[in-house]
């Protein structure tokens, strides 16, 4: 562990900036990723068909 | 219910697709002339229509005019549809169209004069760069407030494509445009060295993601189900791979500098988003194809659906060949080969140009009223440029790989197998005769589809498109009270506020607090999403709901990367500039450096030796950062159609550039680079000099005031030495010629620097 810390600090001492970053990511990910796959698909059937709904009421 | 009758502005559209068919046959006649020029270099017939000065113009054209005015075409006609209201401001809409053909117009005059900031797909110089940001403002406003006006509650996945190209071209390009003017038409970019370089290629790649990609993929979202008649495969995949994709797109663009001498920490962060990036660009590419599953039938009669699955698979194959190529020991053989070009057009004719006209056969009828004039035409056109796209990509792919094979070769004596360069160049030129003979079928399927175009609104009349919608009551949205203070976003807070304490930490603290924190963040994150009751809106539903909340959301998801990337940068050049030993340039070398980057001479010279035994035979030393410290703008380069010129000083003679530059084939036999005769009677202007050393000192270089005073003057002295060498070897050329500048900025590359005791030079990797 401290070996691997110390290659990633080797690099710059602000290597922990990116990690913060990608944690942030990470969590916004996957919190993104398990609410879309809870809903089920049809919970997004009236909103995927939106493109389609103006051909029915364009004139 | 109170419904009302809309009318959609629908006149925007159609200019907009005018000025793209229009500038799109420009920009790509511009490149065919720029091809055959690099085939057969006695194409290059004067100064103002060099291969130098035409690349950029190709570019910008490619990727502003035809890509920028498709774009908006797509915007204005889907968005307007999608939120059920007509747009905000028809005055705003027409600024923005008067205005965007005005820059357009100037990058065409400006360019091939010369006027350029030397940073790619950002050449435009200030005052064209204020002008884009001021008509980009605008765009932004009318769309925001058309968003803001809407009639339909959600927001659907092409509109937030939309707001993150909207968001994050603004800070892409205020940034990497920010320079210090020397007068009208001249400036020198605030950012230098690998600082440059990281930014430049943070712009250059997100130009690349926010320009040509996020908003065609919500053009995709809207105008594929349209033509499929059947909704998108899975909107949950399109919610996570938009998010994936702003996020980790901004993180590549160290990917355009790997075994430079950017930091190694920067070009590992650049390799490793760059091939995560292939998921969600194959979420958008798999979205996009199965969305026409079962209707494979319509595939074949319907040209629309030919040019957007052909798109779409080309999108999927340039976004495989990008992470590919963003692995460190792939680009050790393809950077600055030909590889990248054919990759790049991949994407460009493939994917943007594909989708185009796939929009553009499906709006086209719809905006005049009429059908498509001939099916035909349009079948033929989908032939003419998929045939074109494969002769151009695959002979790029043969002459990358064979150049980039034949510089590293060796020979059994450890020495290289090709030492001439030109012997290099030699071996690929029936490749861009392939590659003209690929880019001109291309642009003749473009001509065609003009033609059809034009036939088709000939047959009809402009036509705005009219709906029946209901009025959307204005419910209270939540507070934001309410908004902010969720589990959620308090949740993130928490996260936030756990790392920041691990700055109190050591550096194992700090790595295991953060590791911690990630944990966390996933169980967190999917106990919260498992917990929350049925029924209750989930606060992703709200914020989809609440687009200038979406919108600054998604700014900090693109800022994150970049701030990332670039601020470690500056604090590393900030301490590179107190212990630096790298001399700024005199300012006679300065005026010849501004003669380069207006020739466009950077399009084909590259001035960074990567740390590699066969560079090193072939150049010498590899280039550290130090030695580009002062370069406003930085000149590493992106392709080498010549040589790497990093430690050309003194390599020959002044008289060998002399004859070089007049006519590059006296020297060089085989070579393609343009004649640059007209040096030796151009004259500096002296008056200018000063001027320009003042402006480099205003960002940074350090120039003491005494050398600012006496700038004319030491160019004076400089051009008398190089002139008096030049005599003894039986010349005679105005000491006040461009000429003398450009062979005194070229014998000072390499020899200005003295490495930094601390700068160690590996074999592996970069130089920190």
């Amino acid at each position: 562990m401290r070996a691997l810390a110390a290659e990633l600090y080797a690099g710059s001492e602000l290597m922990g900036w990116p990690l913060l970053a990608l944690v942030l990511f990470i969590a916004v990910f996957a919190a993104a990723a398990v609410r879309v796959v809870r809903r089920g698909r049809s919970a997004f059937d009236e909103v995927a068909r939106l493109p389609l709904e103006d051909d029915r009421h364009e004139r | 219910m109170e419904t009302r009758t809309l009318t959609y502005n629908d006149r925007i559209s159609r200019q907009f697709v005018w000025a793209s068919v229009g500038w799109g046959l420009a920009a790509m006649l511009v490149g065919a002339v720029a091809a055959l020029q690099l085939a057969f270099p006695q194409g290059n017939l004067a100064s103002w229509l060099s291969f130098g000065r035409l690349r950029p113009l190709h570019t910008n054209a490619a990727i502003f005019a035809f890509v920028g005015n498709m774009i908006f075409a797509g915007i204005y006609y889907s968005t307007q549809r999608l939120v059920k209201a007509r747009l905000a401001s028809d005055k705003l809409g027409s600024i923005h169209f008067w205005g965007w053909q005005a820059i357009i117009l100037s990058a065409l005059i400006t360019l091939p004069l010369g006027f350029t900031q030397g940073k790619e797909y950002a050449e435009l110089e200030w005052p064209v760069d204020i002008a884009i940001a001021a008509v980009w403002v605008i765009f932004a406003i009318n769309f925001f407030w058309t968003l803001a006006r809407r009639n339909e509650k959600h927001l659907y996945v092409a509109i937030w494509f939309y707001i993150a190209t909207i968001v994050t071209v603004a800070v892409l390009h205020i940034v990497n445009s920010l320079a210090i003017p020397v007068d009208a038409l001249k400036s020198y970019s605030i950012f230098g060295g690998a600082q440059d370089a990281l930014v430049q290629w943070w712009y250059g790649h997100n130009a690349v993601a926010f320009f040509l990609t996020t908003p065609v993929l919500g053009i995709m979202y809207y105008f594929l189900p349209k033509a499929a008649d059947r909704p998108v495969y899975s909107y949950r995949l399109s919610i996570i791979h938009f998010w994936a994709l702003i996020f980790v797109y901004i993180w590549a663009g160290p990917h355009h500098l790997l075994n430079t001498a950017l930091p190694d920490w920067a070009q590992t962060l650049g390799m490793i988003f760059s091939i995560m990036l292939w998921a969600p660009s194959w979420g958008g590419m798999l979205n996009g194809l199965l969305t026409l599953r079962g209707a494979w039938d319509k595939v074949r009669q319907d040209p629309v659906l030919k040019m957007f699955v052909a798109g779409v698979t080309f999108y999927g194959m340039a976004t495989f060949e990008g992470p590919l190529l963003s692995i460190k020991s792939v680009s050790s053989l393809a950077h600055y080969t030909d590889w990248i070009v054919g990759h790049v057009h991949a994407g460009a004719l493939g994917w943007n140009g594909f989708m185009a006209a796939g929009m553009f056969y499906w709006m086209v009828p719809r905006l005049y009223g009429t059908r498509l004039y001939s099916r035909s035409a349009a079948n033929a056109h989908f032939y003419l440029g998929t045939l074109g796209i494969l002769l151009y990509v695959v002979a790029m792919w043969v002459s990358g790989v064979t150049q980039g094979l034949m510089w590293k070769a060796q020979n059994p004596s450890g020495g290289l197998m090709y030492p001439s360069f030109v012997e290099t160049l030699l071996a690929i030129l029936p490749m861009y005769w392939v590659r003209l003979t690929g880019g001109t079928l291309y642009l003749a399927g473009m001509a065609l589809m003009a033609w059809n175009l034009w036939k088709t609104a000939r047959s009809g009349k402009a036509v705005d498109g009219q709906a029946e919608v209901v009025i959307l009551p204005r419910t209270p949205q939540p507070p934001w009270a309410k908004l902010l203070f969720q589990p959620a976003p308090l949740f993130v807070v928490f996260l936030v506020g756990m790392v920041l304490a691990a700055g109190f930490l050591d550096a194992i603290g700090t790595t295991g607090l953060i590791l911690l924190a990630a944990l966390i963040a996933v169980l967190g994150g999917s106990i919260l999403s498992l917990t929350r009751k049925d029924g209750e809106p989930g606060w992703h539903h709200m914020l989809e709901g609440r687009p200038l909340l979406f919108t600054v959301l998604s700014v900090i998801a693109v800022l994150i990367g970049g701030i990332a990337e670039i601020v470690p940068t500056i604090v590393m050049q900030k301490n590179d500039e107190r212990t630096a030993t790298t001399h700024p340039y005199r300012p006679l070398e300065l005026e010849g450096r501004d003669v380069y980057i207006r020739e466009g001479c950077y399009t084909c010279h590259s001035q960074m030796i990567r740390p590699s035994i066969a560079e090193a035979q072939r150049y010498g030393e590899p280039s550290t950062m130090a030695e580009s410290l002062w370069d406003h703008p930085f000149q590493w380069g992106s392709k080498r159609t010549g040589p790497d010129l990093a430690r050309v000083g003194g390599k020959y003679p002044s008289s060998w550039h002399y004859y070089h530059l007049l006519d590059p084939r006296s020297t060089s036999p085989g070579s393609n680079m343009p004649p640059y005769a007209f040096l030796e009677t151009r004259k500096v202007d002296g008056t200018r000099t000063r001027g320009k050393v003042a402006a480099m000192q205003r960002v940074g270089v350090p120039y003491a005031d005494a050398e600012v005073a006496g700038a004319t003057l030491d160019a004076s002295a400089q051009a008398t030495e190089i002139t008096a060498d030049l005599k003894a070897a039986g010349i005679e050329v105005d000491p006040e010629s461009e000429m003398v500048a450009v062979i005194a900025y070229l014998q000072s590359l390499g020899k200005k620097a003295r490495p930094q005791v601390a700068t160690q030079v590996t074999t592996t990797g970069g130089a920190r």
